[in-house]
């Protein structure tokens, strides 16, 4: 199996604060991995420094092969790293569609962005519905959609999703959850940071359990789902 | 009523003039969140400019004033470049401190290197349609009003569609509210950045041409400071940070003063126009089409 995407002893933070303290992890082509834990434990900064947001002390993080520590966050990006952020960060006042277009700023190949974004209304039709609606008159689990739909059309050979079930009902955390069922079945890779960790490792090829700032657990989804310790801190057992 | 008229006219022009100017303080704010001060003085540099260009190398109007909207946009974005960049991730009271100094420095520059006994286009540079005039409910309507109006509406009509339909524009605006995230969609938000600057500096380079024009002269290196605070008051009366409001704003302003001026005082015709900005300020603190930043869910 190659790595698409390897985090080795990634110690990050912001001034002297270290939030990370040396993360390692990897994700391979195809595959679904998930990063659970506690608030502060890291799992957002982890994201962040992937993507260049947060400035990297030590350590390395590779992506198919290549060095891309502290690369300015647009050359990361235009490598294939797409991030979903926390709080799906739309541009409130451009519109469905213009959010969209956003998302393949970096595209150049015209025809197939039109393509994609047609592909994109299937997978969502609600957003097709809306495409001339301000961004920020959608209701919160279409936001979520359109920011999943936003990082789709750039074609990113890794998807970083970053709490994609926060403050969704019942209801829309399962059809966002079969949404990113759905796409990885495809062939996007997935890395996700999930709060909900039962959903997260139901799903996951693999797991990872963040504890302040390190990885405390790695293993794949259904046995992290037996781990008495797991079950007890995250999935509610006592 | 002629005379309402003849104010009425004018005060067009100004708000025009003024609209154009407001339109890059607004601007830059949007991105930035900076009031650049020194905005002033690039419209100072644009009229300046394409006098040299006129007087000094014999190019016609137009070219000049084309000539000097580049050379302005290549001023902003030095501006940029070397005063606020480095500051970017300083607070931002740095950054306006900064652009104080930075607008007392190309005021003392202007008056290093073009002296400051104020200066007009030559005659003979002047178009004839601006000095021909018609009549108009007794009074007479000049040539160079309506081409002020064409083209500060047709500048403005421009940029507001680069901002709505383009690319360009609608990168603008996502910088505008939320660069961190617009960065991560890939957009280089520094090259946006500067492309606004130069967006402002030139439209306000035009605008420093036309007053220069209107009032027939007058280009001296301090005539941005009056112009640069009342456009900055047009742009939080119309809601610092929106386009259109600026434009308002900016008609508003200049209309207030000049039919203030007019009628009543024209040596407290600034402070009207203040008086007017904050009142309506007083009523809506976001400006007439601006927009609470809380409302952004």
């Amino acid at each position: 199996m190659t790595d698409v995407l390897r985090l080795e002893n990634v110690v990050a933070g912001y001034g002297r604060m270290r939030i990370l303290k040396g993360v390692s992890l990897q994700v391979s082509q195809g595959e679904l991995v998930a990063i659970i834990g506690a608030n502060g434990a890291g799992k957002t900064t982890t994201l962040m420094a992937i993507c260049g947001m947060v400035p990297v002390m030590s350590g390395r993080i590779l992506f198919h092969g290549e060095d891309i520590t502290n690369l300015p966050t647009v050359d990361i990006v235009r490598r294939g790293l797409t991030q979903v952020p926390e709080g799906r960060r739309l541009f409130s006042d451009l519109t469905v569609l213009e959010n969209l277009e956003m998302g393949a700023f970096q595209r150049r190949d015209r025809s197939a962005v039109e393509k994609d974004l047609e592909a994109c209304f299937q997978l969502f039709p609600v957003l097709g519905e809306r495409k001339k609606q301000l961004a920020g008159s959608l209701s919160g689990g279409e936001q979520q959609m359109c920011a999943m739909a936003r990082a789709l059309v750039a074609r990113p050979s890794v998807l970083l999703l970053d709490e994609p079930s926060l403050g969704l009902s019942p209801i829309l955390v399962r059809q966002i959850f079969d949404v990113i069922e759905e796409l990885n079945r495809e062939g996007t890779t997935i890395l996700l940071v999930e709060q909900n960790a039962l959903k997260a490792l139901q799903c996951a090829n693999r797991g990872y359990v963040m504890e302040t700032g390190q990885v405390a657990l790695a293993g794949p989804g259904r046995d992290l789902l037996e781990d008495e310790k797991v079950k007890k801190a995250y999935l509610g057992y006592s | 009523m002629e005379e309402f008229v003849a104010h009425l006219l004018n005060a067009c022009t100004l708000g025009a003039i003024y609209a154009l100017i407001a339109v890059g303080y607004t601007m830059v704010y949007g991105i930035i969140k900076l009031i650049n001060f020194a905005h002033g003085e690039i419209y100072m540099t644009g009229a300046m400019l394409a006098w040299w260009f006129v007087t000094s190398l014999g190019a016609p109007l137009l070219l000049a004033t084309a000539m000097s909207m580049a050379g302005c946009a290549l001023v902003g974005a030095l501006l940029d470049r070397v005063a606020y960049r480095p500051l970017r991730k300083s607070g931002r009271l740095a950054a306006l401190i900064t652009a104080l100094g930075m607008s007392l420095s190309l005021q003392t520059l202007a008056q290093l290197v073009f002296g400051a006994r104020p200066k007009a286009f030559p005659d003979e540079s002047i178009p004839p349609f601006f000095t021909s005039g018609w009549k108009v409910f007794g009074t007479t309507l000049y040539g160079k009003d309506v081409a002020i109006w064409a083209a500060a509406a047709a500048s403005m009509a421009g940029l507001d569609l680069l901002v709505r339909r383009t690319r360009t524009g609608k990168a603008m605006r996502a910088c505008s509210m939320d660069p961190a995230m617009a960065a991560l969609m890939g957009i280089e938000v520094n090259r946006v950045i500067t492309l606004t600057f130069m967006i402002g500096s030139s439209l306000a380079a035009v605008a420093g041409v036309l007053y220069a024009l209107k009032v027939g002269g007058n280009i001296e290196p301090r005539m941005g400071y009056y112009a640069g605070l009342l456009a900055f008051a047009a742009a939080v009366l119309g809601g610092i940070g929106n386009l259109r409001g600026a434009m308002l704003g900016g008609l508003l302003i200049g209309m207030t003063q000049a039919l203030f001026a007019g009628f009543v005082s024209s040596q407290y015709d600034f402070a009207f126009a203040f008086a007017v900005m904050i009142l309506v300020i007083l009523v809506r603190p976001f400006g007439l089409l601006g927009q609470p930043e809380a409302q952004r869910a």
